[in-house]
């Protein structure tokens, strides 16, 4: 089995078992009215299903994935996600520098030049003219 | 209204102190709309508390300088990055970044410019001349022929962009889906919250534009990014006329495309709710679907980025049919100007023309003006902005990512939008490596709550009864075209699936 039928059989499992689990659990049923909360929902749901099924028979197309792309995608998610809980957690002007500086370092930017603008000047900056020139608050 | 009220407002907005205004919100909005993550309506939204010591028309003038200047700024992270910085420059990107690959980028920016201020003057003039009647003609399509248009959006959306069918028809699916969580706006009953109160209202627009559209190609590119820094953009020195300018011959030659893109924007713009992101995707598919050489589209094709410019630029002048004549805000930016309105004490409606005749004319004044900005403003800026944007891709994208992060936390209220915003942009990148196409998923999202909506007027105007759409002819129609168009652009991907 190529690796886009085994997505796409993924796919149909998921939405599966949105239609049939989180659904009824996540959708309360109204019994009046012309539609109902879960209409919309149940039409994306089969629409998801029955296109899935389609592709999986007749899809011929060949995804490629890389490992250590998806693993720097991985690591960079991460950063992001730890870069704004602590953003969120000590404040912007002290922790979006070390954000700007991290997410350099790990594209590999090494120039210190280019590293204290991008790390220092501008989160420096944005934080100035957010906080003090449009007077709106930021963590 | 007599003729000396619209000579004296139109004159108004030539006063000094009125262009000073519309060339400063044209310049601010350029810039916002050119940093993926800050758009128009944001900058609009902040800009609003800085109007309130104006008097109106300088005060509107400004809004409606941000907001045209925004369009088209918007397009520039769309040509360059291929990071659009409006949902409405989405579509642009398609054949705007081809041309950056092929080191035309300043050619690309060129045709975006002029495609928009084509654009926008040919809505602002029909707003000016036919405002009314068109508002009322509009007004005339029912919920069950809004549905319907709605419908056929989709299909042409989702069955011209991306690689077949089945996977336009899941990305529309998907984004109708996410555009469902939150409270039901029949019954007001939750759905998909996962015991997330911040759900109520749904999933954050700007979390989700900006997470799908802008973090998650960072993501990849960054992913994928191996050795030395390069340049964001490569704009190669020593270019000839031909690579980097556009000339009238090649304007010329997109005469019918800009008419059509002006002529759909202008519609869907006068149509409330629509907005222009579908009208830039609806005139993008009208015109690869009636050239004579569709294959060269995505590409770097001209006509691409001049049918999706001019439409979603001329939803901005026709925005304001709605809005003055009725009083009903047809989008994000229309809403945010219906505030500024009542801030100024005015009433949009349809004894605005009749009390504030000279008020309403020196806006119009000041939109023409804003065009004629935009274009001097632009040739300017697209020199400064491709200039700024030629730094390395570490400083680039880090700067985006920051901006990014502060704009969703401004727009949303707290961290929990920005982790929306990383949410979807995982979404976004699991999408574009499976080659599902996510411009479709991020129409069907916006598009999503209009729809629901619509359906559950419609099911009540039909009674439940399929046949009492003999009633509705044009939404018949519209109905019929949806199924033709599917099985047509089926039909024809597959053969051109097959002859490769």
């Amino acid at each position: 089995m190529t690796a886009e039928r085994i997505y796409t059989a993924i796919l149909v499992f998921l939405g599966l078992g949105f239609l049939f689990i989180a659904l009824p659990q996540q959708v309360e049923s109204v019994g009046y009215g012309r539609i109902v909360p879960a209409t919309v929902p149940t039409i994306a749901l089969w629409v998801i299903i029955i296109a899935g099924i389609v592709q999986f028979f007749t899809s011929k197309e060949c995804i490629e994935l890389h490992l250590a792309d998806s693993f720097r995608v991985i690591a960079f998610v991460a950063i992001l996600v730890v870069a704004v809980w602590l953003i969120e957690k000590f404040g912007f002007e002290y922790f979006a520098p070390v954000f700007a500086l991290s997410i350099m370092l790990f594209m590999g930017e090494r120039r210190w030049y280019w590293l204290l603008f991008a790390a220092f000047v501008m989160p420096l900056g944005i934080w100035f003219l957010v906080e003090n020139v449009l007077n709106r608050v930021l963590p | 209204m007599d003729f000396a009220t619209i000579i004296a407002g139109l004159t108004d907005a030539l006063t000094p102190l009125n262009l000073l205004f519309v060339l400063a919100g044209v310049f601010v909005g350029q810039f916002v709309g050119a940093m993926p993550g800050i758009g128009p309506v944001m900058a609009m939204a902040i800009a609003i508390p800085f109007t309130f010591a104006l008097n109106p028309l300088p005060a509107i003038g400004f809004l409606v300088g941000v907001n045209k200047g925004g369009l088209i700024g918007g397009a520039i992270p769309a040509i360059l990055l291929n990071t659009p910085g409006t949902p409405d420059a989405a579509a642009t990107a398609i054949d705007g970044y081809p041309l950056t690959k092929q080191g035309k980028p300043l050619k690309a920016m060129k045709m975006a410019l002029y495609a928009s201020v084509t654009g926008d003057t040919f809505s602002d003039i029909v707003l000016i001349t036919v405002a009314a009647p068109l508002a009322i003609l509009a007004l005339q399509l029912g919920p069950v022929e809004i549905f319907a248009l709605m419908v056929f959006a989709f299909s042409l959306i989702s069955g011209l962009i991306g690689d077949s069918i089945s996977r336009g028809a899941i990305a529309t699916a998907l984004g109708l889906l996410a555009a469902t969580v939150g409270l039901d706006p029949e019954h007001s009953t939750p759905r998909f919250l996962f015991g997330m109160f911040q759900l109520y209202d749904g999933f954050p627009i700007a979390s989700v534009a900006i997470g799908s559209l802008a973090v998650s190609e960072i993501t990849l590119r960054v992913a994928r990014m191996r050795g030395k820094m390069r340049p964001a953009v490569v704009i190669p020195k020593n270019q000839t006329k031909d690579q980097k300018s556009v000339s009238f011959a090649e304007y010329w030659a997109c005469r019918f495309v800009l008419l059509r893109g002006s002529l759909i924007g202008t519609f869907i713009g006068a149509v409330p709710g629509m907005g222009s992101t579908a009208a830039a995707f609806m005139s993008y598919a009208s015109t690869k679907q009636t050239a004579k050489d569709p294959s060269s589209f995505g590409k770097g094709d001209l006509r691409g980025i001049a049918a999706t410019e001019s439409a979603n630029s001329s939803v901005a002048g026709a925005d304001f049919i709605p809005l003055l004549t009725l009083g009903l805000p047809g989008s994000a930016s229309a809403a945010i100007m219906i505030g500024a309105f009542l801030i100024q004490g005015i009433q949009p409606g349809p004894l605005l023309f009749e009390q504030q005749g000279q008020l309403v004319y020196g806006i119009f004044g000041a939109m023409i003006m804003a065009n004629a900005c935009n274009l001097l403003c632009g040739l300017f800026g697209l020199r400064l902005w491709s200039k700024l944007i030629t730094a390395p891709e570490s400083v680039v994208f880090s700067i985006a990512l920051v901006l990014c992060v502060t704009g969703v936390y401004l727009a949303t209220g707290g961290a929990f939008g920005v982790f929306v915003m990383i949410l979807f942009a995982v979404i976004g990148v699991i999408m574009t490596v499976l080659r599902y196409p996510l411009v479709v998923f991020i129409i069907a999202f916006f598009l999503g709550p209009r729809f629901e909506l619509s359906l559950g007027q419609t099911a009540t105007i039909l009674r439940g009864d399929v046949w009492n759409l003999a009633n509705h002819p044009v939404a018949v129609v519209l109905f019929a075209m949806s199924i033709f168009s599917i099985y047509w652009l089926g039909i024809k991907k597959r053969r051109r699936k097959a002859s490769d």
